[in-house]
């Protein structure tokens, strides 16, 4: 049972952490596209100067961070938690935009796209977000023992 | 690996790659393949013969000396081609020649033109009027923002109006129109659609000059019934008319008007006005049609 659960927390982590490292290899492969599309997401960010290369930075510095995080499983209730408030405010953000619009792709799935382009619809995106808001939210309930610890002790019986 | 160790390289890698952002977008940008054409024209471009704009003669004369590309199989007659020839005028002498948009509106209403609702502007174009008025805002003091959420449409029109002759050192404002056949030309042809002025020009040298790299079409405030009716023609009679202009930047550039003729009434009806061949930061719009 224990194994079970252990082994369900460290996948959450990382599709998790496949996605946002997905995502930032893909925002760094296609910079140009990603920032012309980002005023449609984040009306404020300047569409005609250089200034939207700062929300692009910090964006893919938060989704490599986190990522990386979340491959190696460390400080993974933090993790965790700092991924969900990423998550969901990437949600809020592309859902605003999709009420107020037909916006075009996020280019949020990265390299995932490549599995079909419904990976980069918006619909699928928020989908996605959720869902993984949901497992990382029972990945930031656990107590403070790794999961990944867990997954090793169990294995190694 | 300790943990913390850990955490910090996982930190230090998402720095690492906010870096590469900076460094790729910043830079060793590509250099823009719009700004490289434009370049590449400007050797074309220079030679052109051109004459001062300053009333409505310099444009009929510019005008009569346009070269003339009929490909309809049909032989679009001189009352035709003399039609076009007075639109565009009448368009040009009042869009560019005039400061105050009165005397556009007049001639658009005149002509069975009315205002579009503000849904309507912003449903025919990717560019808000919100977004736009904030990014022309951006680039002169001397815009006023004397809009609202309540203003009419025609009192947005005429800020708009005001605000492109004001943007970026007079970049839409222009000083002198092309004087000979190489710098005015027509393409007159059957159509499916409106979908045709990225066609205009050979290829080659041709293409580089009316063409560019890309295109930047206008903002569209006025309706009117006959125009969407052609829309819903099978085929129809469509005229390009590329016009080289030099504006008060310095700059000599094309504007291509696109015309759709209603052979019923025998008028045409300009339907696009496109900014080509032209450096990648002008991202002001051609014309406030």
């Amino acid at each position: 049972m224990t194994s079970t659960r252990s082994l369900f927390l460290r996948s959450v982590q990382l599709i998790a952490a496949l996605v946002f490292l997905s995502a930032a290899v893909g925002k760094l492969m296609a910079i140009e596209e990603f920032r012309n599309v980002l005023h449609w997401y984040v009306p404020f960010v300047p569409r005609w100067n250089s200034i939207s290369v700062v929300p692009t930075a910090s964006i893919v510095f938060f989704e490599t961070s986190i990522g990386f995080l979340l491959l190696f499983g460390a400080a993974y209730r933090a993790t965790a938690r700092a991924a969900i408030a990423f998550l969901i405010l990437a949600t809020v953000v592309i859902a605003r935009a999709l009420f107020a619009g037909d916006p075009p792709a996020c280019g949020c799935s990265g390299f995932l796209s490549i599995l079909g382009n419904a990976f980069e619809t918006v619909p699928i995106a928020i989908a996605r977000n959720i869902i993984l808001v949901a497992g990382l939210t029972i990945v930031a309930r656990q107590p403070p023992t790794a999961p990944a610890e867990n997954v090793k002790s169990v294995t190694a019986t | 690996m300790a943990k913390p160790t850990t955490v910090f390289l996982c930190i230090a890698a998402g720095f690492l790659a906010a870096g590469a952002v900076m460094y790729l977008a910043v830079w060793r940008r590509p250099p823009n393949p719009v700004d490289v054409a434009f370049q590449q024209s400007r050797p074309l471009v220079k030679q052109l013969a051109m004459r001062p704009l300053t009333s409505r003669d310099d444009v009929t004369t510019s005008l009569e000396k346009m070269e003339v590309i009929d490909v309809t199989r049909r032989a679009i007659s001189p009352s035709t081609l003399d039609a076009l020839k007075d639109t565009l005028a009448n368009a040009i002498s009042l869009y560019m020649i005039q400061e105050e948009p009165d005397g556009y509106i007049q001639w658009r209403r005149a002509n069975g033109y009315e205002f579009e609702s503000r849904e309507e502007v912003d449903t025919l174009t990717p560019w808000k009027v919100d977004d736009t008025f904030m990014f022309l805002s951006t680039r002169t003091d001397e815009i006023a923002m004397n809009v609202t959420a309540e203003s009419s449409v025609e009192a947005l029109y005429c800020e708009f109006w005001r605000a492109r002759r004001l943007v970026d050192g007079g970049r839409n404002v222009a000083t002198a129109i092309a004087a000979d056949a190489s710098g005015v030309r027509s393409e007159i042809r059957m159509v499916v659609n409106d979908s045709v002025w990225s066609d205009f020009g050979d290829e080659g040298e041709g293409r580089l000059k009316w063409f560019g790299g890309n295109a930047l079409a206008n903002r569209k405030w006025f309706a009117h019934p006959i125009e969407e009716q052609l829309l819903g023609q099978d085929v129809l009679i469509a005229a390009e008319t590329g016009v080289f202009f030099e504006f008060a930047d310095g700059v000599r550039r094309p504007l291509i008007f696109l015309s759709l003729f209603d052979e019923a009434s025998g008028r045409w009806f300009i339907r696009r006005v496109g900014m080509t061949n032209r450096p990648s930061t002008y991202m002001s719009w051609p014309w406030e049609l």
